[in-house]
């Protein structure tokens, strides 16, 4: 008895057998790789499944409804494997090394990232693992967030060829907890229970291990495609590898584990739906205190921005209040291109909140390139007031607008070379 | 450079020709073309048509329409365009003088 898989393919239904699904969604997902390097176009793709689906067609009768590993074999021969079609393409992959190896500038890069691939780039620059430059990143954070921003607007990303490389992922599916020792485990080729011993142990010790289980946690990807799971292990993407990756891996589901393992992993499974559920309430907090807080925020700027475009655009004088007859006439001091240039800031401000807050919620996603523009006006807006604004406080002063308790204190001074001076009076 | 490399440099520089010539008789789908490219021995695997095709058609060459068909999905026909024609006119004109070159050339050697 096997279990079945229901696939569409080239308009379709199939009913496939799981081993057979396995192989079949590998040899799809290589040519898929292969072809969109080569051509950039999804249509081989879909002649690929159209013809593919024509074959288990003629292979599905009425006692024979669903299709098994001989038939995808079968039909993998037909088609033809990677190395086929190499041979035949090949002077297009010659051009397309050629241009790897000239090509040694610093690109961000969006196959492997984790916020924009900045890291990653670097790291593909430097042909370093990527999480080096990740962890050296995090460590001096206020200053490196700066350069990361830099580097995110000036350098333009690349898809850089995920086989090429070795990468650390966390190999959750047959990790305990966040299968960040598996990873690591194949990663390094060390056996995962050694990787997990030491952990344990450093856990005696300060809880060294503790921070660098959590920190390869945060900085690492889950490996969720067949090729980010080969990759792992140091595979390279192509069918004769494909079908050893899958021989390995059934073996591996069949070999039991040992009494010393097993009890050694027993604290660890019994602890691992309680960390892991931990963790979910941790972020579900974290999110619900980001929600208020965003929310605080967005309508104190809103408040702000009525408050303010309402006052500063009308003409009051004294007689109609006042009591506030100082705080107006303060307003009425204000130019107009200075309130024009505020309220289109607090709206800006109010725009991009909401498009981070809806991003880091619910992981939507807006058009990069719009977002890009939006920060650029922000940051252009914010610049017209920091050149306008000491200008307009040093008119006050002299209109003696200033509230009481600076008045009486302090004086504002412009200084040519260092911009508006708060000088405490004697 | 061995037999198997030599048959595999001519297969692929003749590949667009033969499917230009099987294309431009009828409008075929591409099973067709394959039956024809494998009877011929042109190709020995399939999927190396498809590239091929879709360059052809992003280079002008050929164009493709899909029809219905009396058992299960709708087809993809591929006919050549009137650029692709023109193409391959100088195709052939090429290839028959490579052939008689050649052709000169071994018998010289008899």
């Amino acid at each position: 008895m096997k279990k079945t898989f229901t696939i569409s393919l080239g308009h379709s239904i199939f009913n496939v057998e799981e081993d057979a699904y396995e192989i079949l969604k590998m040899y799809l997902d290589s040519i898929k790789n292969y072809f969109q390097k080569m051509e950039n176009d999804s249509e081989i793709i879909s002649d690929f499944e159209l013809r593919i689906a024509e074959n288990f067609s003629s292979k599905v009768s009425s006692n024979k409804s669903c299709i098994d590993l001989k038939d995808v074999k079968q039909v993998i021969e037909i088609m033809g494997s990677l190395d086929d079609f190499k041979e035949i393409y090949n002077d297009v992959e010659y051009e397309q090394e050629e241009e790897k190896k000239t090509d040694n500038k610093l690109y961000r890069d969006s196959s492997n990232r984790i916020i924009a691939g900045v890291c990653s780039g670097i790291a593909e620059y430097f042909k370093i693992d990527p999480i080096i430059v990740r962890v050296l990143f995090f460590i001096a954070v206020p200053l490196n967030l700066i350069v990361y921003i830099i580097f995110w607007i000036g350098i333009p990303s690349k898809d850089f060829d995920p086989d090429l490389r070795k990468i650390l992922y966390r190999d959750k599916e047959n990790g305990i907890i966040g299968g960040v020792a598996k990873g690591l485990s194949n990663y390094l080729k060390i056996d995962a229970n050694i990787i997990r011993v030491v952990f344990t142990i450093s856990l005696f010790f300060g809880g060294a291990g503790l921070l660098f289980y959590l920190l390869l946690w945060f900085f690492t990807k889950e490996a969720k495609t067949i090729g980010e799971k080969m990759n792992m292990s140091g595979f390279n993407v192509n069918l004769s590898n494909i079908e050893d990756f899958i021989k390995k891996k059934t073996k591996n589901l069949n070999s039991p584990e040992n009494t010393i393992t097993k009890v050694f992993l027993f604290p660890f499974r019994l602890l691992a739906p309680l960390i892991n559920a931990l963790l979910k309430i941790g972020i579900f907090v974290l999110k619900t205190i980001f929600f208020m807080f965003s929310s605080i925020f967005i309508v104190f700027i809103s408040v702000l921005l009525l408050i303010f475009s309402t006052i500063s655009f009308k003409d009051i004088s004294p007689e109609q209040d006042p009591e506030f007859y100082g705080s107006f006439e303060l307003f009425n001091a204000i130019p107009d291109y200075f309130a024009i240039f505020s309220v289109i800031f607090l709206l800006l401000t109010i725009i991009i909140s909401v498009i981070i807050s809806f991003y880091v919620l619910f992981k939507k996603k807006s058009n990069s390139y719009f977002f890009l523009f939006l920060i650029f006006l922000w940051i252009a807006f914010l610049i017209l007031i920091m050149i306008s604004l000491p200008n307009i406080i040093l008119n006050m002063q002299d209109l003696n607008l200033l509230p009481n308790w600076i008045n009486g204190n302090y004086s504002f001074i412009w200084k040519w070379n260092d911009g508006i001076m708060l000088n405490k009076n004697n | 450079m061995s037999t198997e490399n030599f048959k595999i440099q001519i297969r692929k520089g003749l590949l667009e020709f033969c499917v230009l010539q099987i294309v431009s008789n009828k409008e075929v789908y591409a099973s067709e073309i394959i039956e024809e490219l494998k009877n011929s021995e042109i190709i020995v695997v399939e999927g190396t048509v498809y590239p091929l095709l879709s360059r052809l058609k992003k280079f002008n060459y050929i164009q493709h329409n899909w029809k219905e068909s009396t058992q299960g999905p709708p087809r993809k026909y591929y006919s050549i365009t009137d650029f692709g024609l023109e193409h391959l006119k100088e195709l052939i004109v090429s290839w028959s003088d490579i052939n008689s070159s050649v052709k000169k050339l071994l018998k010289i050697k008899k």
